[in-house]
């Protein structure tokens, strides 16, 4: 049974007044604006009255009210408007008060992270397990070396693979490709080995647009590219690049077709930063272009990469935020199984899979899911070049 | 992530032709009109907007003056190191 009074879970200075509710239309999840706006001007209103609310403090284009009301009464609205499939929530209005000293608000994980024999340190820094989601239903590109379609952790997963390299078949003979696959998309558990993907729920698309040596052209990424739009998947995570400042116009105009179609580019920022020797690099392309989100690279501290480029000064060329990239464990083809290594490259799929998870929880694509990546970011206390809104953190459990 | 390397032809090299995003649907004709001023196409990458393919490099500016062109550039390579570098 729903209890009106029980304290909201995150910490605060503030306290609840007694018989005072803050009364919540939650229109978040049907119909449209449309229907939104009807129903919180005209019917909303029209319940508070018939509750014998008074409707003096409804603020309409909030669809929020304050009414003063026996805790019994007021979950009994609720319940009422809920048959209605007008969903409410209702939470005791508060006295604020500025906060005094220390906050001692629980961030759930702390680093230093390291790896548990169950999960790698990337998975516990980005809270993936804890979020619930797993991707389901989402379709993540990732557009690389290929992938090893055989690995035994991947048995039963919606695999769909395409190679763009003339003369090579979609398996993956180099491991770059299965292992930011494994990173986005691989197991949150596996016998006797630590889970180490994102979003094992989601629909793996693979596009080999690098040869089994690394390398690849425009050409080939572009049609890579192309193939996930046709696909409709909402992420497509792209670990490569070259180490040049200029802004390439390719990606800019396919960045730009790819938002306005729901789809969210993300890219790695690059390696070429040598930060103890004074050199924090720049921010190569594709990952230069405005409309691809940027990823540097963190270590378990949190710290940005000794490798991890900094914004390049110019429109496009920022870090957009971060994700684990050092010592990353993860899937690599044939009898090897697994690898740990580092780079922008292993970053950048822990923001694709999060992305996938964001994506199944919020229903947002395109630049709305750029959005929300960046804005439940953990900020860090560190620059923005360098991190950009910081790591990037998996959506909270949905309310049961 | 590699140092950028063309590998182009002598006689011509790769480019990529990315077609006005409001105009998309006109890319069938732009690709005839790409090709009557010089280019061999490779690829019409429809849902994204652009063409691929390959012209000499005196044929670069005819190629930008084709209706509904944003765009004409080079080919870059991109890339990753090979496997058993720690960074990557």
């Amino acid at each position: 049974m729903f209890n009106p009074d029980e304290p909201l879970s995150m910490s605060t200075t503030s306290e609840p007044i007694p018989g005072r509710y803050v009364v919540v239309f939650d229109q978040t999840t049907p119909a449209g604006p449309l229907r939104s706006m009807g129903v919180l001007q005209d019917e909303a209103p029209r319940m508070l009255e018939e509750e014998g609310y008074s409707t003096q403090l409804y603020f309409p284009r909030l669809g929020i009210a304050i009414v003063d009301s026996e805790s019994a009464q007021v979950a009994e609205f609720k319940e009422r408007c809920a048959s209605r499939r007008m969903p409410l929530n209702v939470v005791p209005e508060r006295v604020y008060r500025i906060q005094a000293g220390d906050s001692t608000e629980a961030v759930p994980s702390e680093p230093p992270f390291s790896d548990s024999d169950n999960l790698t340190w990337g998975l516990q820094a980005v809270q993936a397990v804890e979020s619930g989601y797993t991707g389901a239903g989402i379709r993540v590109a990732v557009l690389d070396t290929g992938f090893d379609a055989a690995h035994p952790d991947f048995t039963g997963r919606d695999v769909t693979t395409k190679s763009f390299i003339a003369g090579e078949d979609a398996n993956d003979g180099h491991g770059h490709g299965t292992h930011c696959i494994g990173s986005a998309c691989g197991p949150r558990g596996v016998d006797g080995q630590r889970g180490y993907g994102v979003a094992p729920g989601a629909s793996i698309y693979s596009g080999k647009v690098l040869s089994n040596a690394g390398s690849g052209t425009d050409a080939g990424i572009l049609a890579g590219i192309d193939w996930a739009l046709e696909n409709d998947c909402q992420i497509i995570s792209m670990s490569l690049g070259a180490d040049v400042k200029e802004v390439h116009p390719p990606y800019v105009a396919a960045g730009r077709r790819a938002l306005e179609l729901g789809t969210l580019i993300i890219a790695a920022a690059g390696n070429n930063a040598r930060r103890s020797q004074g050199n924090p690099g720049f921010v190569g392309a594709p990952a230069n272009s405005p409309y691809i989100m940027s990823v540097a690279a963190l270590d378990e501290q949190l710290q940005v990469a000794e490798f991890s480029a900094r914004t390049l000064p110019g429109r496009g060329g920022q870090v957009d935020i971060s994700g684990p990239g050092v010592r990353v464990y993860s899937s690599w083809p044939g009898s090897q199984r697994y690898h740990t290594i580092s780079g922008t490259s292993m970053a950048t799929p822990h923001v694709a899979g999060v992305a996938a998870l964001l994506s199944e929880a919020t229903g947002y694509r395109g630049r709305e899911l750029w959005a929300e990546l960046v804005q439940e970011a953990q900020r860090l206390e560190q620059l923005s070049v360098d991190v950009g809104a910081g790591l990037t953190l998996s959506p909270l459990p949905a309310e049961s | 992530m590699t140092q950028d390397k063309n590998e182009g032809e002598t006689y011509s090299e790769t480019v990529i032709v990315t077609i006005r995003s409001k105009d998309l649907e006109q890319i069938d004709d732009v690709a005839q009109k790409l090709q009557a001023a010089g280019l061999v196409i490779d690829n019409v990458l429809k849902t994204l907007g652009q063409v691929t393919g390959r012209a000499a490099p005196d044929s670069m500016a005819s190629l930008r003056e084709v209706d509904h062109v944003e765009s004409v550039s080079p080919q870059r390579s991109m890339g990753v190191p090979p496997p058993d570098s720690e960074i990557q």
